[in-house]
């Protein structure tokens, strides 16, 4: 399971320095965190996001019904529902409840804070204790249905 | 002619519609994501605290304080005794920023002197803080004003800026975003529809099949085009309802204009996704191809952010946008009352754009065949 996600890990990784660079480039984003901090927050938005994935392919039969699945689960939330376009606090209730799930949302915080606020860990540290704590729920689900699989 | 197109057309809607979850994924994912965006997509500010130090201790402040906490733009007014106690509520999200009245605010506005208050907001989130700010505004102006006007004695009453939203009489943000969610909708399924057919038929291996039959390959590919206009008709008809009936947006324009823009709109997309469908060897190429076509146009049409605000080699590219078109058509025929005669710009450059897909796509594909 882990040798299966770690390329992507890498590969994600590296997609990230490069929009990275672009934004401290072209951009000309300031980076008022430390770029240490950037990238263990990337590491650890890979968690879920991997997590996500590989239980999407450990569930679906097909390859294009996995992608399909992983776009509209992974994707699409991430845009809509992850503070990005529209701020979460107006959204109603029930529809923040549903964001707590989403990593994107606490990924969301966590590079605006590193960019434009700087290393507030009172702020970091929790957003990347859910980001685990999904990813953990994630992988906790495909072991189950690893596991099953076998036997 | 028509007989062979038309019985390419069956065949295509029944591989279409054979499958139970392809009819499901038809249905379902679409009114879901309609359902969850139009609670989430919201630039109204609701729900948002907002901190306040109040070094006066004045009438004046305490008039601020009142209205803020009785206009319904701020969920909670929470107060501090310093920005340095405040800043760790900013920095955790949670208000939006701080409000600083400083000592004297009374005084200064009794004696009708010039006077001003500060506000730190949380840029982290700058769309929700420039809102709040003009909520701020707009009632600090107020206090300030009757209180200064009070002192001096002056009687006049300044010039009131009356405003009338027409359209969205009551800025209902729903309202702009449903015709909108409606237009980006079909757009997606238009787009996979096509995307998907050819690239099925190869991987099933029935693509050799439907070359060998007497259709022409021009037949073969319009028969492909035209399935998914129709998918596109129905379920934007579903839109149309839904949005009507439960969401209670207003429908002004005329149902002939509603379907003319759906069927070029579709036809626009149609042929972008039979043109993927076309270069590719397998449904996943498809789908990714599609959806790599679909994120652009959607983020660039003008439906979260405002098309005059991107620098204009952008905008030149919204040009050629479909999805640009038809969200001005919408919001036109949903809010407006427009009539043909202030929409033929756009309605023109969508039968334009389609003309140019549709064509491009069935020569690339009899090339492809032959």
């Amino acid at each position: 399971m882990i040798g299966k996600t770690l390329p992507y890990f890498v590969l994600a990784m590296i997609s990230m320095a490069v929009c990275i660079v672009t934004a401290l480039v072209l951009f000309r984003l300031p980076l008022r965190g430390s770029l240490l901090t950037l990238g263990l927050v990337s590491a650890v938005f890979l968690v879920p996001s991997l997590g996500q994935g590989i239980l999407i392919s450990v569930t679906m039969r097909t390859q294009l019904a996995a992608a399909q699945l992983g776009l509209m689960t992974g994707y699409l939330p991430a845009m809509m529902l992850s503070g990005f376009l529209f701020d979460i606090h107006s959204m109603p209730g029930w529809l923040q409840a549903v964001t707590l799930l989403i990593p994107a949302r606490y990924m969301n915080v966590s590079l605006q804070t590193v960019f434009l606020a700087g290393d507030l860990w009172p702020v970091l540290l929790p957003n990347m204790l859910f980001m685990l704590a999904v990813g953990a729920l994630f992988f906790g689900m495909t072991w189950f249905k690893l596991r099953k699989r076998v036997d | 002619m028509l007989q062979r197109l038309i019985a390419i057309i069956r065949k295509e809607l029944i591989s279409m519609l054979r499958d139970p979850r392809a009819r499901m994924s038809l249905i379902v994912p679409p009114l879901v994501q309609l359902f969850i965006f139009s609670a989430a997509a919201t630039m109204e500010v609701k729900n948002i605290d907002l901190a306040v130090v109040d070094l006066d201790r004045g009438p004046s402040s305490a008039e601020i304080i009142h209205r803020l906490r009785g206009s319904r733009s701020f969920e909670e007014l929470k107060v501090f005794p310093s920005v340095a106690a405040a800043r760790g509520h900013v920095e955790r999200e949670e208000v939006i920023g701080i409000l600083v009245l400083q000592s004297g605010l009374s005084a200064d506005l009794a004696a009708g002197r010039q006077t001003s208050v500060q506000l730190l907001l949380d840029g982290r989130r700058s769309n929700a803080a420039q809102i709040s700010a003009q909520y701020i505004t707009s009632i600090i102006q107020g206090v300030g004003a009757e209180r200064s006007a009070a002192a001096v004695g002056v009687s006049a009453p300044s010039p009131e800026l009356v405003i009338d939203n027409w359209f969205n009489p009551n800025l209902e943000y729903q309202w702009f975003m449903l015709p909108n969610l409606v237009g980006n909708l079909s757009l997606g399924v238009a787009l996979m529809l096509t995307a998907l057919s050819v690239a099925r038929e190869r991987e099933l291996g029935t693509f050799d099949q439907t070359l060998v039959s007497p259709a022409t390959p021009v037949e073969i590919a319009l028969g492909k085009l035209i399935p998914p206009l129709l998918v596109a008709c129905v379920q934007t008809s579903l839109y149309l309802v839904i949005v009507t009936e439960l969401y209670g947006v207003p429908f002004r324009g005329d149902l002939t204009m509603f379907y003319g823009s759906v069927l070029a709109f579709a036809a626009a997309c149609a042929g972008v996704g039979l043109f993927i469908s076309s270069l590719v060897q397998t449904q996943q190429q498809a789908f990714l191809g599609a959806f790599a076509v679909l994120l652009p146009f959607a983020l660039l049409s003008g439906f979260a952010t405002p098309v005059e605000n991107m620098p204009w080699w952008l905008q030149v590219f919204t040009d050629i946008n479909p999805l640009a078109h038809v969200l001005r058509l919408m919001q036109g025929m949903f809010l407006k009352d427009a009539s043909l005669a202030s929409l033929w710009h756009s309605l023109g450059k969508l039968v334009i754009i389609a003309l140019f897909t549709m064509t491009g796509s069935v020569l690339l594909f009899r090339r492809k065949a032959s």
